[in-house]
């Protein structure tokens, strides 16, 4: 893993009570989020700020013995929250987990999009699980995204009028073709 | 103008007084006249009266135009009250060649008790010495040294013998404690009196004389203090209370009214008794027939209210005296005490503050807000960047701690009124500061720049300091003198916490600091 070097700052894992340095702060703390989630392609993130896909606790660092309070974890995922950068697994928005969006969705859609163009997917049926698990998917970022994260980023192709989504029995979106 | 001398004044605009010397009133807004003429350049200020001088410090330029007035030199006093737009005045006379005379007086007086004579007690035989040339009449009260028994004039006039001693005329001895000074000294080295033998105040009102003579049209010399504000009247009175006393120095046992409760002027009393008495015998006898009725009636009740009088008049010199007597177990105890507490302002008598001399609360004010300011630099002046920060709160302790108001102590809230008057008075050095916007500091100017840049530089130096580092540190680069209470860098902490030039990193054991170099 690659840390930037403001993640060994002591500081950082305290609430500064200075609200300007306060909001860059957690502007630190979003960068690093979605830069070791990038690195990691790691998805998910719970409430508690721990990744869904690894044990990675990236708000206690052992190195220097200094772990961010539970609190302060909130208020950085409220702020993710906020800047679209997380985004609830269902679409109600009460889940205890979240997507991590190091691109947001438009651009994922774009990405995709791309991929179909690139590997002349267009005008035929292809799954989700190829998109996503294919081999060849394999060199894109958006390999191994989970499949309701997919079938978001796809229904915003469907809206363009790039993309018609069909279902299973279980009205669970299973393949896509784009036109 | 040769009747007032340059005074030198502190950085708040104060007088220095001399040792010994205390103050006893202040009035403010006064003028100079010099004669009938206004003084340049000394037409506003403040003018303190005090046990040997009065004392006028301008208010512009205090530290040039500031004189004051021996009160040795003033001959009388004379009032005159508001007139329209005249402003009150007080008009000093002064005695032109009062030491001259003084000390010529001293040498006559001198010359008789020049002579000792010298006896033998007819019991021990001890040689005794006594002063003055001993005559039947005058040996009444031959006491002889040794044994203690009165000797009769037959008995010693045998071993009696006279000789003079020549008295060194040159001599600046104090009068109050035979020390001898230097000639060119006016007040004495050890206790502060006034010399009458200098060389100083000789050749000075020696000089007067001269200038006089030249200048023939100002021949009665007097002064005018005129003051703009107050009718003056308070200052009048007490600076002739204050000369009264200055004549009535030099008798011992003067004033008191009596002794172990024997009254000492009792004589005088019933001198005015009588006199009382035989003004009203004569009347007496003239309307022999009126002393029945009416007339008798108003008599006995005439004479009920001159006795009335004495008595009251009598009571309340005694009170006068106890309240002398309390002044001055006060101040011993003040003197003993600032010993302790004070060491910094031993050298120089500072003016008392006593609320009663003030005529209202914020001529008070005003001059508390003087003495703080001093009092702080004063307190602080050892450090060599001259960066005072003190929290209002600690100042507070401290000063009512030193006792520099004459009875009790200052509310919290006139030290704070007091403080926020530093701008109106002139006193640019320091001022009141909100910190963090809820401490009050004393801080002169640039200081919480200054040492925040300090602390920031520290903890650049030392990342991850906490508070007791940063005082060791700050400690440590000023030769372990430490003028940052805790209170105070706990504040300039939060304040560069709150600029955003430091970050805290909050643990269990404490709050550590670092500088902000990522946001």
């Amino acid at each position: 893993m690659n840390f930037p070097p403001i993640y060994s700052f002591p500081p950082l894992y305290t609430r500064q009570p200075n609200a300007v340095i306060r909001n860059k702060q957690i502007d630190s703390w979003i960068d690093i989020i979605l830069s070791i989630s990038k690195q990691q392609s790691l998805w998910e993130i719970d409430s508690q700020g721990k990744f869904i896909q690894s044990d990675i606790n990236i708000f206690d660092n052992k190195n220097i013995d200094r772990i961010v309070s539970p609190l302060f974890i909130k208020e950085i995922l409220q702020n993710m929250i906020k800047n679209q950068k997380l985004i609830s697994k269902d679409d109600v928005g009460n889940s205890s987990s979240y997507f991590i969006l190091w691109k947001n969705l438009d651009s994922w859609a774009s990405l995709m999009l791309e991929w179909f163009e690139t590997t002349n997917k267009l005008n035929q049926v292809v799954t989700i699980y190829e998109l996503t698990s294919g081999d060849e998917s394999i060199d894109w970022e958006f390999h191994s995204m989970p499949d309701s994260l997919v079938s978001k980023c796809l229904r915003l192709l469907v809206k363009r009028g790039r993309a018609t989504i069909l279902k299973d029995e279980f009205n669970k979106d299973i393949a896509i073709k784009v036109v | 103008m040769e009747c007032w001398h340059h005074i030198e004044i502190t950085a708040s605009g104060r007088p220095i007084l001399r040792e010994n010397e205390k103050d006893i009133f202040i009035d403010y807004s006064v003028g100079l006249y010099d004669g009938k003429h206004r003084v340049p350049d000394k037409q506003n200020g403040r003018v303190f009266l005090t046990s040997q001088r009065v004392i006028y410090v301008d208010d512009q330029q205090p530290i040039e135009c500031s004189v004051f007035l021996e009160l040795d030199n003033i001959k009388s006093i004379d009032f005159s009250s508001s007139f329209l737009k005249r402003s009150a005045r007080i008009i000093i006379f002064l005695n032109e060649s009062s030491t001259i005379v003084n000390t010529d007086n001293k040498n006559s007086k001198n010359k008789e008790k020049d002579i000792v004579s010298s006896w033998n007690c007819p019991i021990c035989a001890h040689v005794n010495e006594t002063k003055g040339k001993i005559t039947e009449n005058s040996s009444n009260d031959l006491v002889c040294s040794n044994c203690g028994i009165p000797a009769e004039f037959s008995t010693i006039t045998d071993s009696l013998a006279f000789k003079t001693v020549k008295q060194e005329s040159n001599a600046n001895e104090c009068p109050s404690c035979t020390f001898i000074n230097h000639p060119s000294l006016t007040n004495c080295e050890l206790c502060g009196t006034r010399l009458i033998h200098s060389q100083m105040n000789q050749t000075r009102s020696k000089q007067r004389h001269h200038h006089q003579s030249r200048t023939t049209a100002s021949k009665n010399e007097y002064v005018q203090l005129s003051f703009r504000k107050s009718d003056g009247s308070l200052f009048g009175q007490s600076l002739e209370a204050m000369l009264d006393k200055l004549r009535k120095r030099d008798v011992f046992n003067k004033d008191v009214v009596s002794v172990n409760g024997v009254a000492v002027n009792e004589n005088e009393i019933k001198k005015f008794q009588e006199s009382f008495d035989s003004n009203h015998n004569i009347e007496v006898i003239k309307d022999k027939f009126n002393s029945i009725g009416i007339s008798g009636l108003e008599r006995s009740r005439e004479n009920q209210l001159a006795n009335n009088d004495i008595l009251f008049n009598s009571a309340l010199s005694d009170m006068n005296k106890l309240i002398s007597l309390a002044h001055n177990i006060e101040r011993l105890y003040k003197g003993s005490n600032s010993d302790t507490t004070t060491s910094i302002n031993k050298q120089q008598p500072s003016l008392i503050i006593d609320r009663d001399k003030f005529l209202n609360k914020d001529l008070f004010l005003d001059e508390i807000s003087r003495d703080i300011y001093e009092y702080a630099i004063a307190e602080s002046r050892d450090n060599e960047t001259n960066n005072i920060m003190i929290t209002l709160v600690d100042l507070y302790a401290m000063y009512n701690k030193a006792m520099r108001i004459g009875t009790g102590f200052i509310s919290p809230k006139e030290m704070r009124e007091a403080c926020e008057r530093f701008e109106k008075l002139g006193l640019h050095e320091l001022k009141l500061m909100k910190i963090n916007s809820r401490i009050l500091c004393i801080c002169s100017q640039n200081s919480l720049n200054y040492v925040a840049a300090q602390i920031v530089n520290i903890v650049t130096q030392e990342p991850g300091s906490d508070i007791l580092r940063v005082n060791q540190r700050l400690t440590s680069s000023n030769d372990g003198k430490s003028n940052w209470t805790t209170g105070v860098l706990t504040e300039i902490l939060q304040y560069s916490v709150n600029e955003g030039s430091l970050v805290t990193d909050e643990q269990l054991t404490g709050i550590y600091y670092y500088k902000n170099k990522y946001w």
